[in-house]
């Protein structure tokens, strides 16, 4: 909790989320300027530390529109001598690898330690691809530092820092989703005072890389980059090794050496010697060529791809070791591993019967499939993205459009589920809109329509309406505008009207589009159903670019916000719900089927089928009271103790 | 050092990952070593939610060995001491967690998938599910704290609570009750119904367990 970052007092302990751990680490480091774009499992360090700033004057923290313009904030920051932290999920690295490459050739301001979060997602738990991207240390050259659980995250954040201004360079703190979601006691050490203020020592020579400043400036990085591996990867408590003897020695890191340490408590086996790298990137020749010795085999247990393998590969060659290098032959590169995956790869490398047999227990569970139905994620009851997407069904049907239904990365990315099944790809932020454009260049017989999220939007999707406008594209583009950054826990966004810490100027999408050039510009709120779905069918007779968005607050925040006039409402004894007449309901599904809220049920009545209104459930949105082809749903409001006409005031 | 493994699951809502924070605050106030982590992000909307809880404790006169410590976040399949199931395909769904001589508490109260709410597909009989726990460990209690909670407080608000209780009343989980009051106290609203609920869950389970069905 926020509340428990904050706690000022050396040598406490308390309970951290990695994520968490690592913004105090950032805290006790004295960051004083922070950024990031909201994306799992990265949020929280983010979240932590704008709850944080708000209380911490000095320390300035933004949430950016995307990634590459975190970065370029960080990177000011850091140039003005400030300790600066940018934090992101794994495919954002992708966005900020422009500035990422070149600035690892300037390096980072002096005092001005830049310190990068990496959240990876190793088995795609909230992303459409589990890239590794300690290969970004390799390529930039930038050291990667990696943690293995929530004390570890605050001390290597600290450590991290002290790197980037020793060695004028910006390291990666290489999380994953086990790392960055794992709970774990933390040790606290001392608050430091963000730096107030700061200062941008020109120097021209070191930031304006071009020609062959640039080629200095990547001559410096190397030297840089090598007297870590020389000197201060062989020295630094990052790495550690557990004495043993035998000839197969382990080298592992992050959340794999976790699953090392209980797969082998498990067999018994204590005496297997271990190298931890906490610096994943660049390793020591030294180090690695003592810790092989005379070990005939190193068993590398690593998530994802095998990079330590690799890299381990190489100074064996180079070194000339004979040890046998062995590790995506035992653990498989795609798909988070486990402790499971560790008992049954040293099992067969040491020998050891298991006392348990995962592989057994996976292989009965599996036996018990027709209990275990899908609990498919959905759309919450109320959810404005379902009313949109049942206006746009309603809409089309039956006016045969051939429909190419363009995919993007948010809550809306359940679409593609039933009882829409209407998203036919999904690759990265924005993607929705350029690839649908494609498409409508190469296929003119059928009809395209890209969705697309309001943070989404703003993070990269206006320069990709702006090429829609510039290129001609024939594409009708909807904006499921819920007003927040809703997936990864209700940021805002440069249309909320707030920014991290208050009050900002709001942006309207509607007004955004027609400024990039777009003529046909529609704004519905789905909850007036019918106007939505005639708005949208007169939208899909548009050519060219058009673009119509849907507007109403994700449910989830409108709960939070009336709270409190809800309560107030119990209190005068004023009730409003929806049911279903039973006597009336013909059962004709539309409620159930078509439109699919789990606030609604099916009951029956005088021995027919009907459908039912969970109230535990029903949040209010009346939208199944529009679409109820019988006129079966009811909207009843009672007032106990208060009048109507105090509630009008009110 | 003993290790213990707990595990909690649920569907989003039912206080799932209130309950596993519950414990692990409690632990660190006992200085009990604890690891664990909860489902985050969009599987908490209407999907399968599960919470790891992990503590270790040293045997007196036990000095610290990072080899025969808890480091991993999730348990290891087959090594779990006590399953507080707080919805029967849940319970099932996280079963290969529990160890051969485990204690499962079912609780009975379904939560509908979608496709069993839209009339597509039911809901298999409970009986099934307890069998099915039972190939795993002989040790599975039925409960349901859901009609429990409605009949003592008019609402299934504390039903996690009551389960918590109940779980106590296993032995599996070596902390004090007091502790878990003190986080109830400083963490939740409504604290005092939730210690009430915390207590009635632990004498109802100690029937429970007693009676052994």
């Amino acid at each position: 909790m926020v509340s428990d970052v904050l706690i000022d007092e050396p040598g406490r302990k308390v309970l951290l989320l990695g994520n968490e751990a690592v913004a105090r680490g950032a805290l006790e480091a004295g960051v004083g300027f922070a950024s990031t774009y909201p994306g799992t499992p990265a949020s929280e360090v983010g979240d932590t530390l704008a709850e944080v700033a708000k209380e911490l004057p000095g320390l300035v923290f933004q949430y950016s529109t995307n990634e590459y313009v975190a970065l370029e904030n960080a990177i000011g920051a850091s140039w003005s001598g400030v300790r600066s932290l940018c934090a992101m999920k794994m495919v954002g690295m992708n966005v900020a690898s422009d500035p990422l490459f070149t600035l690892c050739y300037c390096g980072v301001g002096a005092e001005g330690g830049l310190v990068i979060v990496n959240g990876g997602d190793p088995s795609c738990i909230s992303s459409t691809n589990e890239q590794d991207n300690r290969y970004y240390g390799l390529h930039a050259h930038m050291p990667v530092v990696e943690p293995s659980n929530p004390q570890e995250c605050k001390d290597f954040t600290i450590t991290a820092f002290d790197i980037s201004e020793e060695f004028d360079v910006p390291v990666m703190l290489n999380m994953t989703a086990r790392t960055s979601h794992s709970l774990g006691a933390v040790t606290l050490g001392k608050l430091k005072p963000p730096k107030e203020e700061g200062y941008f020592v020109k120097n021209w020579a070191k930031y304006f890389s071009a020609l062959v400043i640039a080629v200095t400036n990547k001559q410096k990085l190397l030297r840089n980059m090598n007297r870590i591996a020389e000197e201060y990867a062989y020295n630094t408590p990052l790495n550690k090794i557990l004495e043993g003897k035998g000839r197969i020695g382990i080298v592992t890191s992050g959340v794999s050496y976790n699953y090392t340490l209980e797969a082998l408590d498990m067999l018994k086996i204590y005496d297997v010697p271990i190298l931890k790298l906490g610096l994943a990137y660049p390793l020591s020749r030294k180090l690695i060529a003592e810790f092989a010795g005379d070990l005939d085999t190193i068993v590398v247990m690593e998530e994802l791809e095998g990079f330590l393998e690799d890299e381990l590969k190489k100074i064996a060659y180079d070194e000339g070791l004979s040890v046998k290098i062995v590790g995506k032959a035992l653990f498989s590169p795609a798909g988070e591993l486990s402790v499971d995956d560790a008992v049954m790869a040293y099992s067969k490398v040491f020998g050891v019967e298991s006392p348990v047999n995962p592989q057994e227990l996976a292989m009965k569970t599996l036996g018990f499939t027709n209990l275990l139905l899908m609990r498919t994620p959905g759309f919450c009851p109320g959810c404005p993205h379902r009313a949109t997407l049942y206006a746009i069904k309603k809409a089309i049907e039956g006016k045969g459009y051939d429909v190419v239904w363009g995919g993007d990365i948010g809550c809306y990315a359940n679409a593609t589920l039933p009882p829409f099944n209407m998203s036919d790809f999904m690759v990265c932020m924005s993607a929705g809109i350029s690839i649908a454009s494609g498409i409508s260049f190469k296929s003119k017989k059928q009809k395209v329509v890209a969705f697309i999220g309001d943070s989404t939007f703003f993070h990269t999707g206006m320069p990709a309406v702006l090429n829609c406008v510039w290129n001609n594209a024939d594409i009708l583009i909807v904006v499921m505008d819920n007003r927040w950054t809703a997936m990864t826990g209700h940021q805002p966004h440069p249309g909320t009207g707030l920014s991290a810490t208050g009050k900002a100027k709001a942006i309207d999408i509607a007004e955004v589009c027609k400024a990039l050039g777009v003529d046909y510009v529609r704004v519905v709120d789905p909850f007036n159903l019918n106007h939505a779905i005639s708005v949208f069918d007169v939208s899909c007779k548009q050519s060219g670019v058009s673009v119509f968005v849907s507007r109403q607050e994700c449910i989830l925040q409108t709960k939070i916000c009336m709270k409190e006039i809800e309560e107030e409402k119990l209190r005068k004894g004023i009730e409003e719900y929806y049911e279903v007449a039973e006597h009336i309901c013909i059962f004709c599904e539309e409620c159930v089927k078509e439109f699919g809220c789990p606030a609604i049920t099916v009951d029956e009545f005088e021995g027919n089928k009907v459908s039912k209104i969970d109230l535990a459930r029903c949040v209010n949105c009346g939208v199944c009271k529009e679409l109820c082809k019988g006129c079966a749903i009811t909207r009843t409001k009672i007032w106990r103790n208060a009048s109507i006409l105090e509630e009008a005031k009110a | 050092m003993k290790k213990y493994n707990i595990l909690i699951a649920g569907v989003g809502g039912q206080g799932v990952v209130t309950l596993g924070l519950l414990l692990k605050y409690a632990a660190i106030k006992e200085g009990i070593m604890v690891a664990g982590t909860e489902t985050r992000g969009a599987s908490q909307r209407e999907g399968s939610v599960n919470s790891h809880v992990r503590f270790a404790v040293l045997d007196p006169g036990e000095e610290y060995d990072e080899r025969r410590g808890i480091h991993s976040s999730l348990i290891p399949s087959g090594t779990a001491d006590l399953i507080m199931g707080m919805e029967p395909m849940e319970t099932l769904r996280n079963i290969k967690y529990v160890s051969s001589s485990g204690i499962v508490i079912m609780n009975t109260y379904e939560i509908w998938p979608i496709p069993v709410r839209t009339g597509e597909a039911t809901y298999p009989p409970i009986e099934q599910y307890v069998e099915a726990a039972k190939t795993f460990t002989p040790n599975v209690y039925q409960v349901n704290v859901n009609k429990m909670a409605d009949e003592k407080y008019g609402g299934y608000t504390l039903a996690g609570t009551i389960m918590l209780g109940i779980g106590f009343a296993t032995g599996k989980i070596p902390l004090r009750m007091e502790s878990i009051e003190d986080v109830i106290m400083e963490r939740l609203s409504n604290p005092e119904g939730n210690i009430d609920a915390l207590h009635y869950g632990y004498e109802e389970g100690k029937k429970l367990i007693g009676s052994k069905t």
